[in-house]
């Protein structure tokens, strides 16, 4: 019998995680650790291997095939391009305190496009090989040129078989004609909801007419359109975080159902004003916290919440292909699935890139409309795509679930060479995938309901807490 | 959490360890970057500020990942084969 190389992370004083390659996992003592990596495995440790698909007797035998597949299933294989996008301008009509470098005035001029510009995208958009297109206005405030988006969202219908609208909006000043865009069924409205109103008008807002005005909108838009077509989403400062319970009670409020956890993503100076730069143990504390009240939380309610990411890490540690968020992935592709074209129809691999290359940092610009993709600036930034070959990485229980960011790590050191476990990336998800694991192995009856609504089964079974013991 | 004191302390492999010891203390080493570490035969003096049960245990699970790295590295190559080559 051979074992796949089992990779593990001290949990407690003598409970150890113990993961494969393809991402099967289980809980053991110390002891079996000893065992393990001196080559000493006992007939019952062995049996257990065997059972749980940790092993094989000879290559092509059925336990060998199975785990070539499922080890190929945690891939991320690069699709058509079939994700973009638009920034058709960036002026905005809020000055929120973390968004300096997307966004310039509404009164600015040439931060919008042009005529050309708008041709151009569409004759880009044109040529895909896709049928099926998902295309995401951001800004600025793209609702200041409904033209435009009605320009696009008119050929895209036209051009694909499927097509997929999300307006990224601050739901401010809207007319009738933006409520009329937002009315069609293939359009969605994603916003942001800084978690209590007080916070909201502190950092976004800033006075309570335009706030008053924002809750408004919000609840125009999910009376109208439903939590299915309407997301909002918390900026959330980790050294100065609002009460999850009144963040949860904020959104339960207003008819939301699920809550995607986001910290404030500082730029430039003001990552080092805000002295953010290694806030990672925070943003994992305050994490920590919000995941135990959203499920003390669930434990009573008629209409249960969901944290986005913490359901998205679970799924992706119980089930390959679960690569649809571009953020978390391996490999981590650059420009082929997925790209932003900004006002000015430079193309960037994400929005953060973006932001990146405006405070002059690092030019993380992969070509424009006029020139194509910049297949040269692709190579280098797809030198470490995966992580499959990292030195840390590939002893990390956590390499199955994970994936690299080097957009993240090129905004935060201006390098992409440094060890893992020094970067905020790597830092934030060892806790956050702590946490997930925490919560498979919980006997806790509301933690187990909490975690059977996120993963849609009816109840959670024992083999997803498998133990050696 | 225990305090960082100036640790001055050996640290003995198994001889089936040994191999992996070089290995393991590249990985160590930027972990603890005031700390030294100096093999001498089948012992790894640690000397500088860190708290001696945490070093004494990452240097033992990095020998382990080293040494597991290592001998299973056929496998991966087995593994990379099956899955990708057409």
């Amino acid at each position: 019998m051979r074992t796949w190389p089992l990779k593990f992370r001290e949990l407690s004083q003598d409970e150890l995680l113990f993961v494969d390659d393809a991402g099967g996992y289980f809980r053991a003592d110390g002891a079996f650790l000893e065992r393990y990596a001196l080559g000493a495995l006992a007939p019952e440790d062995r049996a257990f291997l065997e059972r749980h698909g940790h092993s094989f007797e000879a290559q092509d035998d059925l336990q060998f095939t199975g785990f070539v597949a499922r080890w190929a299933q945690r891939l991320s294989v690069p699709g058509r391009l079939d994700y973009v996008i638009l920034v058709p301008t960036l002026r905005c009509n809020l000055t929120c305190d973390y968004c300096q470098v997307s966004r310039v005035a509404e009164t600015a001029r040439g931060f919008d496009w042009s005529d050309a510009t708008l041709q151009a995208v569409l004759d880009w958009l044109g040529v895909l090989e896709t049928d099926a297109i998902k295309v995401e206005f951001q800004g600025g405030e793209p609702t200041l040129r409904l033209d435009l988006m009605r320009a696009v969202r008119d050929y895209c219908r036209a051009r694909f078989d499927h097509s997929e609208f999300v307006v990224c909006t601050n739901l401010q000043n809207l007319s009738e004609e933006a409520w009329d865009f937002f009315a069609s069924p293939d359009t969605h409205i994603s916003t942001s909801f800084d978690g209590t109103v007080d916070l909201h008008r502190q950092q976004r807002t800033k006075s309570d007419g335009t706030t008053s005005e924002f809750l408004r909108n919000i609840q125009r838009a999910l009376a109208l359109f439903g939590p299915e077509r309407v997301s909002a989403l918390p900026t959330i400062d980790a050294a100065d975080p609002p009460a999850p319970e009144d963040v949860i009670a904020a959104f339960a409020g207003l008819g939301l159902r699920s809550i995607y956890l986001r910290r404030v993503n500082y730029q430039g100076f003001a990552r080092k004003r805000y002295g953010l730069a290694d806030s990672a143990d925070a943003w994992t504390a305050y994490y920590r916290r919000f995941v135990k009240a959203l499920i003390a939380y669930n434990a009573t309610a008629e209409e249960p919440f969901e944290e986005y990411y913490m359901a998205h890490l679970l799924r992706r540690i119980l089930r390959g292909r679960h690569n649809g968020h571009v953020d978390l992935r391996n490999p981590n592709w650059v420009g082929r699935d997925y790209l932003v074209i900004d006002y000015d129809g430079t193309f960037y691999p994400s929005d953060e890139a973006r932001m990146v290359t405006r405070i002059g940092q690092v030019d993380l610009s992969i070509g424009s409309l006029g020139t194509g993709l910049d297949r040269e600036k692709l190579t280098q930034l797809e030198s470490e795509a995966t992580h499959l070959f990292d030195p840390d990485c590939q002893h990390c229980s956590y390499q199955a679930f994970c994936g690299p960011d080097v957009i993240d790590d090129l905004s935060r050191y201006g390098r992409i060479d440094l060890p893992r476990p020094l970067t905020a990336h790597c830092q934030t998800h060892l806790g956050l995938f702590d946490l997930a694991f925490e919560l498979l192995y919980s006997a806790d009856p509301s933690v187990q309901r909490t975690l059977g609504l996120w993963l849609r089964v009816p109840e959670l079974s024992p083999r997803l807490a498998p133990r050696l013991s | 959490m225990p305090d960082t004191t100036i640790v001055d302390t050996v640290v003995e492999l198994s001889e089936a360890l040994l191999p992996f010891a070089d290995l393991a203390l590249e990985r160590v080493a930027y972990l603890y970057p005031e700390v030294t570490f100096r093999r001498i035969g089948t012992d790894i003096m640690v000397c500088g500020p860190c708290v001696e049960d945490d070093v004494r245990r990452d240097l033992r699970y990095a020998v382990f990942r080293a040494k597991i790295a290592s001998e299973s590295a056929d496998l991966r190559q087995m593994l990379f084969r099956a899955a990708l080559q057409p």
